[in-house]
């Protein structure tokens, strides 16, 4: 394909969406109305089908001669100031064109599925003009050249993801959780913009293929010079990819963030969004590599994360929370893997391979979950709590195999696409384990990681389970006949649910085209993986295990609790030896970790979001004493101006003769 | 008649400037107020026409004092209209009486 | 001075002869077109705002045929600061134009459009001022005529109260400073400026003790001008009470005048231009970069608890004052950017979104003068989707946010402050970081306001259409969003000016 075809697709990849945005912001509330959503398909779909042209264009044979230069860029120059020229580049290579068109592809699900899913809102245009916004901003995000594009973008990702939670901006609840998104976003930025400092002083210049660019003897010298400096930049960034990507303490926001509609809380909080913070670490692997304290502090942040948010959605009953808290877990995992790139040069690519690949699969997954559960609330009159429903799976038979497949794939059974990615980054933890300086470390985390995919099979077939199984039960609000989800919404379920269930095989560890593809980044070098049979069987005894106590728990044992309890009162039959277990079961594992996740949660509502809050509440404090001085008496005013003219004037009296 | 020398003329200038200007940050009265403003003007004149004479520096200070002057009289034609407006609307020429406009 | 001489420095100021000519007809023949009781015929304001547009046209005309010069010897300069300033000034007093356009009645609109022509061609003159005098003079073309347009289009109590206090303020201010002017002149002998500050350069504090008095004095003067603290205390109680083209006026034309004045004699304020250790400007820069920070931190803090707009908004002029005056002290910094390109760059930029600002907030108005309290912007979001919009754009840019000039205004500051290499210097590009980030706080409530809180039902009357304030509002957009996307014009200009 020419260069120039190339171009053109780069420019039409953000313009697109950017249009249908423009267009809908400026007719959709008076003229498109109901119709609003074919603009937003069309901008979208556009982007979609550039992407997968772009994606099939950069071909490694593309650039065959050195696989550290992008296959295109174009660029404006925008201003000079100084020694600082910035230039707007618009950058493509392998991770940048997996990442749109899983952006694009995932995106255009999302739209279809919220036409139906908004169909009554007043909200009908402005919710699709903010989704091509959002749209728009993500791929500029991820086709950004520079360090000052991404940060631009990462603000506009921002700013669009609060637009959206606060979508119904008349409940209080969702007003907060805006707000709370935005505060907490900004420690993040604050990371992001000391690294950008940083790298502007170091490197002297912010473009990716100067920053990032490993091959130069120049860059060499740089960072031979400047070791500290490159961990502090490399923990910069990750403080930045901690506020995207909702880590431990700053993940706060993202749960609060389910006050959104539940299509944005699919694309923006499961799919794209969150994940640039992973994105982020993973493009500037080059400058990881040489800071393995940062990429410690990575994979200790992400475990934590992990393990936290998992115990966290143990106990929840809000199956949108429990998806939210997932989320948070699966990026703690993602970053465990970013982190495991610490194990040795030769580890670096299956590393962030693994990271990129979960990625990968988890945006289609998560997706699916998040409109399954959409799905389940719309059928449901808007109720989200699991005690208030079960047995569903009659009564929504579409919705109800898409979620198992998007259950199945995020706990992580064989041979679904959440099994592959989990797997590679098990793999990479346990290299780290064997490989490299810090092997307590990674054994350590290796062992958080294991107990978190437990926990992950566990909590999802709890959803699974209470939502799908059981007797009938509906609330009130759903009305009379709970109704399967429309054509509209149970289309875009069923693809993303085929994606679930086969993109792990097709482009996974079996065929190795994923990793071969994305090996076509900075930073990365074609390896030659190979599967790992041992911790395969030991990832399917892990999705076993969570899944089998889940149905114990939650299908066997309630009606054989009942039975127990008609039978002897308080006391227990010995035979009843599957109950005991049962019991055993609740008072060592699940009361602790009851616990445990109550403790998590207290910590998140008391300590972060006080300290958030005290940090707001500070400067109002500080303006008291100014305004008093405020009064409104010009003579006052005059006085001030006099005393300050005449202190001034003493100053320089005094200055001058202290000489 | 003995020449006094520049010093004499900065400290009348000087005085001046105290008055008016303390004269500004205290009166009440907006009458007060400007009569204040024009001794400080005035003691900037006589700073310039001091200087214009004792420094050999030509006409310069003159001039501005001119132009110090006109500007003088062009600012107390807009004041007596602000003022008399000030007037009418708050029946009396008590700046401390404009107080509607605060924190 | 010769004929010969007359005629070069009149063909300096050519730009704003047309002005002055223009001002002169108003006020002539004003007067002569109201009917027999002083009742104008109505859409008269239409015809004198056109004038005006037509004068400013000319005059942008004849500037963009002028070439910059270096220095000369006479009362006029014409070089790259009065070149850049023109061209700032023209077009956004052409914006001014627009938003008094409907605010002003038939009966007075010939004062009004030659007030404002006149203290445009006064902010000029102080831009090309070469000596003390038409420095003066300058400032005073703008303070007398601001005078006027505060006094003449509306009588209310609020309106004259904001009046008084302006002028009582301005007049007082204007005293300190014709007295330092005079000292200075005395201390240095001259009434040039360049050879002002070529002796002030040189000059140790201790050979010279009048300067001891006149450079704060000066300072003390001009500060009231760029609204530094504690000379800002007029600004509040002024914008509240006066019509919203008269707050957008006030918000941006004296911080000009201010600034430029305060560029003519930077050997009195930049660290960087003294050659001798206790020049006046080494001190004057310690105490005007205490002035910087009060007036970032009171001017964003006070803005924090307004609940009426137009303070709000002179709260924040008063900190953008603030950040202003780190571009000054930055200096001419020979290495990295230049602190008074990054001011010049900032002072346009600003122009754009505080009177963009205003004139949204008089284009989207409901009933009355204009939109005033933040209760009036609830659910504007919804009841006037693209009024909101605009007003986010301009809100963004004051809090210094991608995508608009407001970011690349501070970036440039906190660069020029940052690359000048001393540490005080340093700490007030660190300063003014953390006070952008204050800033964005009450900036974005105002926009949580608009988009997430539902409308009162009274004021849900439709907008009365305004049509010269939302073509100023346009042209306030495209600035603040053209500045962002294509500032190398503008900066280079900026750049000009520094040479």
């Amino acid at each position: 394909m020419s260069e120039s075809v190339q171009q053109l697709l780069m420019w039409l990849i953000p313009g697109a969406p950017l249009t249908a945005a423009i267009l809908i912001a400026l007719f959709g509330p008076k003229v498109l109305r109901g119709q609003s959503h074919w603009l937003c398909w069309l901008g979208i779909a556009t982007a979609f089908g550039c992407s997968l042209a772009l994606l099939t264009s950069i071909t490694p044979e593309g650039f065959a001669v050195d696989p550290s230069q992008p296959a295109v860029v174009i660029g404006y120059e925008w201003i000079k100031v100084g020694s600082l020229d910035i230039r707007i580049d618009l950058r493509a290579d392998a991770m940048t064109s997996i990442m749109l068109s899983m952006v694009t592809g995932v995106s255009l699900l999302v739209a279809i599925f919220g036409s139906g899913y908004m169909h009554h809102d007043p909200g009908y245009p402005r919710f699709f003009a903010a989704v091509s916004l959002f749209v728009f901003s993500m791929c500029m995000l991820v086709l950004a050249g520079s360090f000052l594009m991404l940060f631009v973008f990462w603000e506009a990702v921002g700013l669009c993801s609060y637009l959206l939670i606060g979508f119904w901006f008349r409940k209080p609840s969702a007003a907060a959780a805006a707000k709370k998104a935005f505060v907490v976003n900004r420690i993040g930025d604050f990371g992001l913009l000391m690294a950008m400092f940083l790298i502007w002083r170091t490197f002297g210049s912010l473009d990716f293929d100067w920053v990032l660019n490993s091959g130069s003897t120049e860059w060499q010298m740089i960072i031979g010079a400047n070791r500290e400096t490159i961990t502090l930049i490399c923990l910069c960034l990750f403080l930045g990819a901690m506020g995207k990507s909702a880590q431990f303490p700053l993940h706060v926001w993202l749960p609060d963030a389910m006050e959104g509609p539940t299509p944005v809380s699919a694309l923006i909080h499961a799919a794209t969004m969150v994940t640039a913070g992973v994105y982020l670490v993973a493009r500037c692997t080059p400058l990881f590599v040489w800071a393995p304290t940062a990429q410690l502090v990575v994979a200790g942040v992400g475990a934590a994360t992990a393990l936290i948010a998992a115990l966290t959605a143990l106990m929840q009953y809000d199956l949108k929370r429990v998806m939210a808290y997932s989320t948070v877990s699966q990026l703690g995992f993602m970053f465990m893997a970013l982190g495991a790139a610490a194990a040795g040069p030769e580890y670096v690519t299956p590393a962030v391979t693994a990271a990129m690949f979960h990625l990968f699969t988890h945006a289609f997954f998560k997706a699916l979950l998040f409109l399954g559960s959409g799905s389940v609330m719309h059928s449901m009159g808007d109720v989200i709590d699991m005690r208030r429903f079960s047995g569903l799976r009659r009564v929504m038979p579409t919705t109800h195999w898409t979620f198992l497949a998007g259950a199945a794939a995020l706990a992580g059974v064989p041979p679904l696409s959440g099994f592959f990615s989990k797997d590679d980054i098990l793999a990479s933890l346990s290299a780290g384990m064997t490989h490299g300086d810090h092997r307590l470390y990674f054994a350590i985390i290796f062992l958080v990681a294991v107990l978190t995919a437990v926990l992950t099979a566990f909590y999802t077939f709890r959803a699974y389970f209470m939502t799908f199984w059981g007797p009938e039960k509906f609330p009130e609000e759903a009305g009379a006949h709970p109704h399967e989800a429309s054509p509209v919404m149970a289309i875009p379920l069923q693809i993303l649910a085929l994606l679930a269930i086969s993109i792990g095989f097709i482009v996974g560890p079996l065929t190795h085209r994923f990793s071969s593809y994305l090996a076509h980044t900075m930073g990365l070098s074609e390896t030659h993986p190979h599967l790992h049979w041992g911790l395969m069987l030991l990832s399917t005894a892990i999705a076993a295990s969570g899944i089998y106590a889940a149905f114990v728990m939650y299908v066997r044992s309630p009606a054989k609790a009942e039975e127990a309890r008609l039978r002897s009162g308080r006391l227990y039959d010995l035979s009843q030896n599957k109950f005991y277990f049962d019991e055993i079961l609740t008072t060592l594992v699940v009361a602790p970790l009851r616990r445990l996740a109550a403790l998590s949660v207290s910590f998140d509502r008391t300590v972060i979001d006080g300290a958030v809050d005290a940090v707001g509440r500070l400067p109002r404090l500080l303006s008291q004493a100014p305004a008093r001085l405020h009064g409104g008496v010009v003579g006052n005013y005059a006085l001030v101006m006099l005393l300050a003219a005449t202190a001034a004037v003493v100053f320089v009296v005094q200055a001058l003769g202290r000489q | 008649m003995s020449d006094v020398g520049l010093t004499p003329y900065l400290i009348v200038a000087a005085v001046l400037f105290v008055c008016g200007i303390v004269c500004m940050a205290t009166k009440r009265n907006a009458i007060g107020v400007l009569m204040g403003v024009e001794l400080v003007l005035n003691g900037a004149n006589l700073n310039l026409i001091a200087f214009s004479r004792y420094g050999q520096l030509g006409f310069d200070g003159q001039a501005i004092a001119m132009f110090v002057i006109v500007l003088a009289a062009a600012e107390a034609a807009v004041a007596l209209a602000i003022v008399l407006n000030f007037y009418n609307n708050h029946l009396t020429v008590d700046v401390d009486q404009a107080r509607q406009l605060n924190s | 001075m010769s004929h010969e001489s007359i005629r070069t420095a009149v063909q300096l100021i050519l730009p704003e002869c047309i002005l002055i000519g223009t001002v002169c007809v108003m006020f002539l023949t004003g007067p002569f077109l109201l009917g027999r009781n002083g009742q104008a015929s109505p859409g008269l304001r239409h015809r004198w705002g056109a004038l005006a547009l037509l004068a400013i046209g000319a005059a942008a005309w004849q500037w963009w045929h002028t070439t910059p010069v270096a220095a000369i010897d006479g009362p006029f300069l014409s070089d790259g600061l009065s070149f850049t300033i023109r061209g700032i000034v023209l077009a956004l007093g052409a914006v001014l134009v627009l938003a008094a356009w409907n605010q002003l009645d038939d009966r007075t609109s010939a004062e009004c459009n030659a007030c404002l022509l006149a203290l445009l061609a006064g902010v000029n003159l102080t831009a090309a001022a070469n000596d003390i005098i038409t420095l003066f003079l300058g400032l005073e073309l703008v303070s007398i005529p601001t005078y006027l347009l505060l006094y003449l289009p509306t009588r209310s109590r609020p309106a004259q109260e904001a009046t008084i206090k302006y002028f009582l303020l301005s007049l007082f201010s204007s005293a300190m400073l014709v007295y330092g002017l005079a000292l200075l002149y005395g201390a240095t002998g001259t009434t040039m400026l360049p050879e002002i500050v070529e002796l002030l350069k040189a000059t140790s504090l201790t050979e010279s003790p009048l300067l001891l008095i006149a450079a704060p004095l000066i300072a003390a003067g001009l500060g009231f001008r760029i609204t530094a603290v504690p000379f800002h205390f007029y600004a509040p109680d002024v914008f509240q009470g006066v019509p919203a083209f008269m707050a957008a006026l006030l918000s941006f034309i004296p911080k000009v005048v201010g600034f430029t004045a305060l560029w003519r004699l930077t050997a009195l304020t930049s660290r960087a231009a003294a050659e001798s250790a206790d020049a006046v400007s080494t001190y004057m820069a310690s105490v005007l970069a205490v002035l910087a920070v009060l007036t970032m931190f009171i001017g964003n803090l006070m803005a924090l608890r307004q609940s009426n707009l137009h303070r709000l908004l002179a709260y924040s002029s008063v900190a953008h004052g603030g950040y202003m005056l780190v571009g000054l002290l930055a200096g001419g910094g020979s290495s990295g950017v230049p602190g008074g390109a990054a001011l010049l760059f900032y002072l346009a930029a600003y122009g754009f979104m505080t009177i963009g600002a205003f004139c949204i907030l008089l284009a989207a108005r409901r009933s009355g003068d204009s939109i005033r309290t933040i209760d009036e912007l609830a659910g504007l979001g919804s009841s006037q989707p693209l009024a909101a919009l605009v007003l986010s754009v301009f809100l963004f840019s004051l809090a210094g946010l991608p995508p608009t000039a407001g970011f690349l205004g501070k970036f440039n500051l906190f660069l020029a402050a940052w690359s000048s290499g001393v540490s005080g210097t340093r700490w007030l590009a660190v300063i003014l970081a953390m006070n952008a980030a204050i800033s964005a706080w009450y900036y974005l409530r105002l926009i949580g306001v608009m988009y997430l809180q539902s409308p009162q039902p009274s004021t849900a009357d439709a907008p009365t259409r305004n049509l010269p304030a939302w073509i100023a509002t346009a042209v306030c957009v495209a600035g603040t969003l053209g500045l962002f996307l294509v500032p190398q014009a503008v900066w280079d200009a900026a750049l000009l000016a520094t040479q």
